[in-house]
């Protein structure tokens, strides 16, 4: 209903005939000519350092010095920067960082001062914000983990939109949230009996999201058909998450977990079927559901969905990938550096 | 010279391909043409003079798409623009309906009318969204919810 009305409404929004002649008109000027051999420099160097800092992590020493050891020739592009700030007991260090033609790269440690919070699972958690004077996509990854010390290293990535050098001025850092004690569950087995699966109750609820390859085909509107949450299957092994129900609706097989107070951490899964051959089933999509609580008291259903038969069902495995739970660190971290040092 | 006359044409033929695209993701966000107009013009701007080489029309949608947001967001934290507050503006919209649904969305946040524009208007899924603003699948679900929360809160209002 909400999406009907809204596209009737934003059908009538347009922008002024004049408006696009003129913009059209610009495509008679010529393109500016692009200078792609740096770009290309730039992203092997990057993919250089992806590749060579995890291997690093394991010693306690300072980022430059590492870099040294494993190629001088990139180690020379980074300068030193060793900028810090102290938030909720955890330390932010920009610790290096090199700007080449459209772009810029900065390593940022974070270490806890007040014990052992933080672990290999650190996540920036979408907090960190990087400002700017000019347009840039931007990418923020972790980089290693350094156990002895207890040091995480992020590698910021930044290229501007255009594919023009960087300018100069100043750009801030910012990070106001980790989640940290994530456990993560790989090639699990789950404990559901798919030999006698029939038809699940349903109903009908608003629809939060979600994606695959066939979400298109099936989901329109602004509601989906979702299994109704059942009592939680005793031994289903992922912390914070439960399986609520296993059943066909309309012809395919719903799988569904629950996350209760899930804007506190970032659980998330991803089921498959593993046939009796040892071949696999992935499903066609998946749906996102809520009860439309706020904060603790909010509950988050994902309905993942399989076009497969109960007789070949009845020979398969439930298989997945998970990662679940998580403490929160909040702070307010933030670093300020000139771009011009970094020439 | 005859290819670069074909690079023009196609240009100016995704130029107006995709203006009421790019002009009304621009108006979702900024709330009033005056400003969508600017980011308009900043968006198609960019496109002509250091637009990428598009592998496919899917790419060259995404990059309109996310410039647009870019060029947005620059304009709200241009100096001058600080200073000024944009003029109250109702949508020339054919129904009453129309007129009470945007009034309510003026009152969200710019990043509730992005989410909700890129998700209910354009079709993309929450993951292409994230992927889109550089977010994380959660944060643009969770944004959706609060959005529609938001939206129930103020017609009730009214």
């Amino acid at each position: 209903m909400f999406q009907e009305t809204y596209r009737h409404m934003m059908q009538s929004v347009r922008p002024s005939r004049q408006l696009v002649e003129a913009a059209a008109g610009g495509a008679e000027r010529p393109r500016r000519a692009r200078f792609k051999g740096r770009a290309a420099v730039a992203a092997a160097l990057a993919l250089c350092l992806c590749l060579a800092l995890p291997a690093l992590g394991a010693q306690v020493r300072p980022i430059h010095d590492l870099m040294y050891l494993v190629s001088p020739a990139v180690a020379q592009w980074f300068v030193p920067v060793e900028k810090s700030c102290v938030s909720g007991g955890v330390t932010m260090e920009l610790t290096a960082a090199r700007l080449e033609g459209d772009t810029a790269q900065f390593y940022i440690t974070l270490r806890d001062l007040e014990g052992d919070r933080l672990d290999e699972s650190v996540d920036l958690f979408d907090s960190y914000d990087l400002l700017r004077p000019f347009d840039s996509t931007g990418t923020c990854e972790m980089a290693g983990w350094e156990e002895a010390s207890g040091t995480a290293t992020f590698l910021v990535t930044l290229q501007t939109m255009d594919g023009s050098d960087i300018p100069g001025g100043k750009a801030t850092f910012r990070l106001s949230r980790l989640l940290t004690g994530q456990e993560t569950y790989e090639d699990l087995t789950v404990p559901a009996d798919l030999s006698a699966v029939g038809e699940g109750s349903f109903e009908r609820r608003d629809l939060l999201g979600g994606g695959g390859a066939a979400y298109e085909t099936y989901v329109s509107g602004d509601t989906a058909q979702v299994l109704r949450p059942g009592t939680p299957l005793e031994g289903f092994p992922v912390k914070g998450m439960d399986l609520t129900a296993i059943g066909y609706v309309d012809g395919l097989l719903h799988i569904q977990t629950q996350v209760k107070n899930p804007l506190a951490g970032d659980s998330h899964g991803y089921f498959w079927l593993e046939t009796e051959d040892g071949g696999t089933v992935e499903s066609l999509y998946n749906v996102y559901t809520t009860d439309g609580r706020e904060g603790a008291e909010r509950t988050d259903w994902v309905d993942q969905v399989f076009d497969i038969s109960p007789d070949a069902l009845a020979g398969c495995t439930l298989k997945g990938d998970f990662a679940s739970g998580g403490s929160v660190i909040e702070g307010d971290w933030s670093i300020t550096f000139p771009m011009e040092e970094l020439q | 010279m005859a290819d670069r006359s074909l690079r023009a044409d196609d240009q100016e033929e995704a130029v107006r391909r995709y203006a009421d695209m790019v002009y009304r993701l621009a108006f979702a966000r900024m709330g009033n043409t005056s400003d969508a107009e600017d980011v308009f013009q900043e968006v198609y701007l960019r496109y002509l003079t250091s637009a990428p080489d598009f592998a496919s029309e899917e790419h060259r949608k995404a990059w309109l798409l996310k410039v647009t947001v870019n060029c947005a967001k620059k304009l709200h934290t241009a100096p001058w623009r600080r200073r000024t507050e944009p003029l109250d503006e109702t949508v020339a919209a054919p129904s009453r309906e129309d007129t009470d649904l945007w009034e309510q969305l003026r009152r969200l946040p710019e990043r509730y009318r992005t989410v909700l524009h890129l998700y209910y208007y354009e079709g993309l899924s929450t993951r292409e969204t994230a992927a889109l603003l550089g977010c994380r699948d959660a944060t643009v679900r969770s944004q959706l919810t609060r959005a529609r929360q938001k939206l129930r809160e103020l017609m009730k209002e009214e």
